[in-house]
C-alpha cells in the first residue's frame, strides 16, 4: 500500500465514522420525540380518565334529578286537580242538600231541631244558645219542646234561647253554653269537616274510579 | 529514515488530524442534534398532552349534554300529566252530578247521625 492509499484510506474511514455517528444522532432524535409522544397521549388519557368519569356521573344525576323532579311536579298536578275536582263536588253536595231541604220546610225544620237536641245534649244541658242563619231563624223552631226534650235525656234543668246575632252559614246550627265558652258545631258545614275523609273517599271513588 | 520515508509519515499523521477533526465536528453535530430533538419532543409532548386533554373535555362536555336530553323527557312527562288531568276532567264531568247527589245524601245521613 501506497503512502496515497493509506491517508485515502484513513480519510474514508472516518468519513465512514461521520455518516454512522450523524445516521445514530437522526435516529436517537426521531426516536426521543416518538417516545414523548406516546408518553404525552398515556398522560393524557390518564389526566382525561377521572374527568370524564366525573362529567358522566355528574351528567347522570342531572339526568336522575331533572327527571324525578318532572314526574312529582306531574303526580303533583294530578293529585291537585283530583283535590279540585272532589272540592267542588263537595260544594255542589252541600248547595244541593240546601236546596232539597229549603224546599220542604217541614224536613228542614225537623232536621236543625235533631241537630239543635244533639247539640244540646253533647254540652249536658242547661241554659243554651242556639246561633242559627236568617232563613232558619225564621222557621220557628220549638225551642221549649227542644228544651224538655234535652233535659229528658240529660237530666239537668234547660233552656234554650235563639240568639239574636245570625250567623253565615249554609244551614244546621251552633249550640252553645256557659255564654258561648263551650259550643257544638252542627252546621253543615261542620258535619262536612268532621266527616271530611270518608267523603273525599267516597267522592274520589264515584270521581275518579275505572 | 530516509526523506521520503520521512514524507510518507507526516502525511500520514496529517491524515490522522483530519480524520479526528473530522470525527470531532460529527460528534458535536450529533450531540446537537439530539439537543434540538430533546427540545422538540418536549413540545411535542405539550402539543399532543393539550390536544387530547382538550378532546376528553370536549368529550365531557358532550355528556353533560345528557342533561338536555333529559329535560325533554321531564317536559313530556308533564306533557302527559296535562293529558291525564284532562282526561280525568272529562271523566267527572259525566258524573259529577250523580255524585253531588250521593255526597249530599251522604252529609244528610250523617247531620241525622246514621252514618
Amino acid at each position: 500500500m501506497t503512502e496515497d492509499q493509506i491517508v485515502s484510506k484513513i480519510l474514508q474511514d472516518a468519513q465512514g465514522e461521520v455518516e454512522t455517528a450523524l445516521r445514530k444522532a437522526a435516529q436517537a432524535s426521531e426516536d426521543v420525540i416518538r417516545q414523548q409522544k406516546e408518553q404525552a397521549l398515556r398522560d393524557a388519557e390518564k389526566a382525561a380518565a377521572p374527568i370524564l368519569a366525573r362529567a358522566k356521573e355528574e351528567a347522570e344525576a342531572a339526568r336522575r334529578q331533572v327527571i324525578t323532579e318532572a314526574q312529582t311536579r306531574a303526580n303533583w298536578n294530578i293529585l291537585s286537580e283530583k283535590r279540585q275536582i272532589i272540592e267542588e263536588a263537595l260544594a255542589a253536595a252541600t248547595t244541593k242538600l240546601i236546596e232539597n231541604l229549603r224546599s220542604d220546610t217541614d224536613s228542614y225544620v225537623s232536621l236543625l231541631s235533631h241537630l239543635a237536641r244533639e247539640g244540646g245534649v253533647a254540652l249536658g244541658g242547661g241554659d243554651l244558645e242556639l246561633l242559627l242563619n236568617a232563613h232558619a231563624a225564621r222557621l220557628g223552631l220549638d225551642l221549649d219542646a227542644l228544651a224538655k226534650e234535652v233535659e229528658k235525656e240529660t237530666g239537668a234543668k234547660t233552656t234554650i234561647h235563639l240568639s239574636g246575632r245570625r250567623i253565615k252559614n249554609i244551614g244546621g246550627v251552633l249550640v252553645q253554653a256557659d255564654a258561648g265558652r263551650r259550643t257544638v258545631d252542627n252546621t253543615f258545614e261542620g258535619i262536612v269537616e268532621r266527616r271530611r275523609r270518608d267523603l273525599e273517599t267516597i267522592a274520589a271513588k264515584l270521581l275518579f274510579a275505572d | 529514515m530516509s526523506a521520503s520515508l520521512s514524507e510518507a509519515l507526516a502525511k500520514i499523521s496529517a491524515a490522522e488530524g483530519k480524520a479526528k477533526e473530522l470525527l470531532s465536528k460529527a460528534d458535536l453535530e450529533a450531540k446537537e442534534k439530539v439537543r434540538r430533538a430533546e427540545i422538540e419532543a418536549r413540545r411535542v409532548y405539550h402539543e399532543a398532552y393539550e390536544a387530547h386533554l382538550g378532546q376528553a373535555r370536549a368529550g365531557a362536555a358532550q355528556v353533560k349534554e345528557a342533561r338536555e336530553a333529559a329535560k325533554a323527557k321531564a317536559e313530556e312527562a308533564l306533557k302527559e300529566a296535562e293529558r291525564q288531568i284532562a282526561a280525568l276532567r272529562r271523566q267527572a264531568e259525566g258524573r259529577f252530578e250523580g255524585t253531588a247527589q250521593a255526597l249530599a245524601e251522604e252529609i244528610l245521613s250523617a247531620a241525622w247521625g246514621r252514618a
